[in-house]
C-alpha cells in the first residue's frame, strides 16, 4: 500500500480528485491528494481532526478552489465550475452542520433540491414524496425542519442531498452526535440509497464502528497526505493508520509507578475523591455529547481521558470547569457538589483548567497573563513565593516575561498556558488537548512537566487524542467513545490491550444488540 | 500655516471628544460583545445633573454629577444587561435601544423637551491668543481633560489588576472565567468606567452647544460608534484612533468643501467612512486574534 493511489488518466465513469494541492496561508492542507469513488461504490474517508477531510470534499464539490490538481466527473473536468452546476452534474452533498432550511417543512427541504435540479414543482414534489418514504420520514413530511430531533435532522439532510438523485453522494460526518442505535440504523439507510440509486457514496465519518460496517473501502488521510486506501479489514491492520490515530509510538511506555500500596492507599480510598463526576450528561441543542459519564480521580492521581475526536471529551472537561451547564448528573470536587457553581468560583474552590487551543491572553504580556493566573490569590500571603516556584517550572516564561503572549511559539503559549492555571495553586489541574498542535520534542517537553507536577502532589486529568502519550504518563486511563465511558483502567494493563483497540475505534463491534 | 495650526487644533479638539465615546462604546462592547445605545444617555444624564447642581460650589458639582452618571452607569448594568447576560447580541442590542429611548422620554417628562440652556464654567467662554493662534480657553480645556482621560484610562489598564482583568475579559472572556476573574466585577468595573468618561464628554459637549436637551446624546452616540468600528471592533487602541479619524476627517471637510457642499458635511464624512471600511473592513487596528488551527 506504498502507493495506493494510481496517479493514471482519468477512467470515464468515476468521481476523481487527482493530485490535488491546498494551501491557507502557508499551510499545506492537501498535499498530492488523489482520491477515486466507483459508482455504486461506498468509500470511507478518515483521519484524525485537522487531517483535511472537509477540505478534500469541499474542493471536490466547488466549494473550495485546490491550488493544484483536478477534479473530473465522469471524465470531465469540473475544477473552477460554481457548486450549482456541479450539483446538476449529478454530484450531491450533505454538511458537518447538517445546514437545514429550517422554517420550511421536511417536505419541502427535499423539494427544493428538486426544484434546483430544474424539476417543476408537481415533479419534484412527487419525488420529495418518494426520497422521504425511502428514509422512512414520510409520517414527519408536514413538521418544520427547526423542530425535528437531531437524528432526524440528519436524514432530512441525506434526503435533501438524495431528491437531486446523484449519481455520487458525499456525506459529512452523517453519523456526528447519533446514538449507537441511530447510527446503526444510519449504516442500514445508507446502503439501502446504494441498492437503490445505485450511486457512489464518499462517507467522512469519525465514528469507526460505522465506517468499518459499511464500508467497501477506505481511505485515511493525516496532515494533508493520503497515507493510505483499503478495505476495512487492510486499515484496521495497517500501521500507519494506528500510528495516525493514537500518536507516535516511539518506545514509550508507562512508566513504573513508585507510589506504597500500602496504607497510604488505603487512606486515600477512605477519602472522598478530589474529583468525582457522576452519570454527566450535557447536549447541545438536540445533539448529546455526553450521555451518562461518570469517572473519578483520586487525590494525587494523573488519569487521562482518551477517545476519538467528538468523543465528548472537550465537553467533559468544560462541564467539570463550569462553562457548559450540564442536563443532569453530579460534579463533586473532594466530596462537595461544586455543579451549582460559575466557573470563576470553581477556580476558588481549586479546579484549573487549561484550554484546548491554550487561549493565552495574546494582546497582553506574559506577566500580565500570569497575573490573572494568580488573580485568585492575590491577597494569599506568600504569593511571590508562590510564583517564584511555579515559574521554576518554565524558565522560558521568565526571559519572555514582557513580552505579548502572541508572540510566544506554541510550546511556549501551552507552557504559559499551564503556568497561568498553576497561579491559581488548584487542587486538581485539567489539561484539553495539550499536545494539540506541538512538534514531538515539545510535548515531550511538556508531559515531562505534568509528570513532575503531579510528583510535586498536584491531582491531573488530562484529555487527549495523542494515546501513546496520555498511557504513557497517567496511572488510569478512560476511553470515551460517542459520549460514554467504553473503556477504564491502569494505563499499563490498557496499553496493547486489544478491548482497547476496540473501545477507542469500535473495531469488531456488531450493531447494539437488542435489549 | 496659523491656520493649519488652528485647523490642527480642531481636529485635536473634535477629534478627542469622539475618542472618549468611542472608548466608553468600545470598553462595553468589547467585554460583553454588547453595543451600548444608551452610552449617549449617559453623557445627557451627565449634563442634566450638573444643571440640578449648579448653585453648589464648582468641585462639588463635578464630584456629584460624577458619581451621578457612574452610578446610573452601574445601574444600567445591574437592572437591563445582567439579566440578560446570556442572551443573545442581538438581544442586547434591542434592550439598549429600549434603554435609550426610554432615558430620553423620562428626561422629556422630568425637563420638558425644549432645550435649556447651560453654562457651566463661563470662564471658558474666552479667548486666549497664543503667538499667532487664537484658542478657546475651552479648547485647551477640553484637550487637557481628553489627554488626562486617556493617561488615565492606560494607567488604569495598564498597572492596576482589575485593569489588567478587564483586558484579559475583554480579550477572551471566558478563558479569563476560567482564571477566576469575577465575570460580573469586571463587568460593573467596564461600566463606571464608560459612565465617567461619558461625564467627561457631557462637561466638554454641553459647554460646546451652550445647552442640554433630552435627545443631545444621540449625535455623539451615533459618531462615537462609527469611530469604534472604524477603528476595529473590539480594540481600544482601535477606538481611540477611530475617534482621533473621524474628528479629523469631520474638520478637514469643514475647511475644505466649497459653501454649498458643506451642508452635506455629515453625508461626506460618512461616505469616506464607509470607503475606509470596504478596503480595510477589519478597522484600522486589527484586533489581533490567537491563531485558529485548521
Amino acid at each position: 500500500m506504498a502507493d495506493p493511489i494510481d496517479n493514471g488518466d482519468t477512467p470515464g465513469n468515476v468521481l476523481a480528485a487527482r493530485q490535488v494541492n491546498v494551501r491557507f496561508e502557508g499551510l499545506l492542507a492537501l498535499d498530492q491528494v488523489s482520491l477515486t469513488l466507483q459508482p455504486t461504490q461506498i468509500l470511507g474517508l478518515i483521519g484524525p481532526n485537522g487531517a483535511g477531510k472537509t477540505t478534500l470534499v469541499n474542493v471536490m464539490t466547488g466549494f473550495q478552489a485546490p491550488n493544484e490538481g483536478r477534479v473530473a466527473l465522469n471524465g470531465q473536468e469540473i475544477n473552477g465550475w460554481p457548486a450549482f452546476r456541479i450539483g446538476r452534474r449529478g454530484l450531491a452533498r450533505t454538511f458537518q452542520g447538517v445546514r437545514l432550511f429550517r422554517d420550511l417543512t421536511v417536505l419541502e427541504n427535499a423539494e427544493l433540491a428538486a426544484v434546483g435540479m430544474g424539476l417543476s414543482r408537481a415533479a419534484a414534489r412527487e419525488r420529495a414524496w418518494e426520497t422521504l418514504d425511502l428514509l422512512g420520514l414520510t409520517g414527519k413530511a408536514l413538521q418544520r425542519a427547526a423542530d425535528l430531533p437531531y437524528g432526524d435532522e440528519r436524514r432530512v439532510g441525506i434526503a435533501r442531498a438524495l431528491a437531486a438523485r446523484p449519481k455520487y453522494l458525499l456525506l459529512d460526518e452523517p453519523a456526528a452526535g447519533m446514538s449507537e442505535e441511530e447510527a446503526a440504523q444510519l449504516a442500514a439507510t445508507v446502503t439501502e440509497i446504494r441498492r437503490k440509486f445505485g450511486c457512489g457514496i464518499l462517507v467522512i465519518e469519525h465514528n469507526m464502528a460505522l465506517i468499518m460496517e459499511l464500508c467497501d473501502r477506505i481511505q485515511v488521510l493525516e496532515q494533508g497526505r493520503s497515507i493510505a486506501v483499503g478495505t476495512p479489514a487492510e486499515i484496521a491492520r495497517d500501521p500507519d493508520v494506528r500510528r495516525a490515530y493514537l500518536g507516535a509510538d516511539h518506545g514509550l511506555t508507562p512508566a513504573p509507578r513508585v507510589r506504597s500500596a500500602g496504607k497510604e492507599a488505603e487512606a486515600a480510598a477512605a477519602k472522598a475523591p478530589i474529583l468525582a463526576v457522576h452519570e454527566l450528561k450535557v447536549s447541545y441543542g438536540a445533539v448529546a455529547a455526553l450521555r451518562g459519564v461518570s469517572l473519578r480521580v483520586e487525590e494525587g492521581e494523573l488519569v487521562s481521558v482518551v477517545g476519538p475526536n467528538g468523543a465528548g471529551k472537550s465537553t467533559l472537561m468544560h462541564a467539570i470547569a463550569g462553562v457548559v451547564t450540564p442536563d443532569a448528573g453530579d460534579i463533586a470536587l473532594a466530596g462537595h457538589s461544586i455543579a451549582a457553581l460559575a466557573p470563576e468560583q470553581r477556580v476558588r474552590q481549586g479546579i484549573a483548567l487549561v484550554p484546548e487551543g491554550r487561549h493565552v491572553f495574546a494582546t497582553l504580556t506574559v506577566g500580565e497573563n500570569l497575573l490573572i493566573g494568580g488573580v485568585t490569590r492575590r491577597r494569599d500571603p506568600g504569593a511571590r513565593a508562590a510564583t517564584e516556584r511555579i515559574l521554576e517550572y518554565f524558565p522560558i516564561l521568565r526571559e519572555r516575561y514582557g513580552q505579548p503572549a502572541g508572540r510566544l511559539s506554541g510550546g511556549e503559549q501551552q507552557q504559559l498556558a499551564i503556568a497561568r492555571a498553576l497561579l491559581s495553586r488548584p487542587r486538581l489541574l485539567l489539561l484539553d488537548e495539550p499536545s494539540l498542535g506541538l512538534a514531538v520534542r515539545i510535548i515531550d517537553e511538556v508531559y515531562e512537566i505534568l509528570s513532575r507536577l503531579n510528583r510535586d502532589g498536584i491531582s491531573v486529568l488530562v484529555v487527549e487524542q495523542s494515546i501513546a502519550r496520555a498511557l504513557a504518563a497517567a496511572e488510569r486511563t478512560y476511553v470515551l467513545r460517542n459520549g460514554i465511558v467504553e473503556l477504564e483502567g491502569g494505563s499499563n494493563e490498557l496499553f496493547g490491550d486489544s478491548a482497547f483497540d476496540s473501545a477507542y475505534f469500535g473495531f469488531a463491534r456488531t450493531p447494539a444488540q437488542p435489549q | 500655516m496659523t491656520l493649519t495650526l488652528q485647523y490642527v487644533i480642531d481636529a485635536l479638539n473634535v477629534g478627542g471628544l469622539y475618542a472618549l465615546m468611542a472608548l466608553g462604546i468600545g470598553l462595553i462592547f468589547g467585554i460583553m460583545r454588547l453595543i451600548n445605545f444608551a452610552h449617549g444617555e449617559m453623557v445627557m444624564v451627565g449634563g442634566y445633573a450638573m444643571l440640578l447642581l449648579i448653585d453648589l460650589p464648582g468641585p462639588a458639582v463635578v464630584g456629584v454629577s460624577i458619581l451621578a452618571v457612574v452610578a446610573l452607569a452601574l445601574a444600567i448594568e445591574r437592572l437591563a444587561f445582567r439579566p440578560l447576560r446570556d442572551a443573545a447580541p442581538s438581544t442586547l442590542l434591542v434592550a439598549s435601544f429600549a434603554l435609550s429611548y426610554f432615558l430620553q422620554n423620562l428626561s422629556v417628562l422630568l425637563f420638558g423637551a425644549r432645550p435649556k440652556p447651560f453654562v457651566f464654567a463661563s470662564a471658558l467662554a474666552t479667548d486666549l491668543q497664543v503667538g499667532p493662534v487664537r484658542i478657546a480657553l475651552l479648547q485647551l480645556v477640553s484637550m487637557g481633560l481628553t489627554l488626562a482621560a486617556l493617561a488615565g484610562l492606560t494607567v488604569l489598564l495598564k498597572r492596576t489588576s482589575i485593569g489588567v482583568q478587564l483586558r484579559a475579559a475583554s480579550q477572551d472572556f471566558r478563558a479569563a472565567r476560567l482564571c477566576g476573574v469575577r465575570a460580573n466585577s469586571v463587568i460593573a468595573f467596564a461600566f463606571a468606567i464608560s459612565g465617567a468618561l461619558a461625564w467627561i464628554v457631557s462637561l466638554i459637549y454641553s459647554a460646546q452647544i451652550g445647552q442640554l436637551s433630552p435627545a443631545m446624546g444621540v449625535r455623539p452616540v451615533v459618531i462615537g460608534f462609527v469611530a469604534t468600528i472604524l477603528g476595529g471592533l473590539g480594540s481600544l487602541v482601535g477606538a481611540v484612533v477611530g475617534g482621533f479619524f473621524v474628528g479629523a476627517l469631520a474638520v478637514a471637510l469643514e475647511a475644505g468643501l466649497s459653501l454649498e457642499l458643506r451642508p452635506f458635511k455629515e453625508a461626506v464624512l460618512f461616505a469616506l467612512v464607509f470607503l475606509v471600511l470596504l478596503l480595510r473592513p477589519q478597522g484600522l487596528v486589527a484586533v489581533r486574534a490567537l491563531r485558529e488551527r485548521v
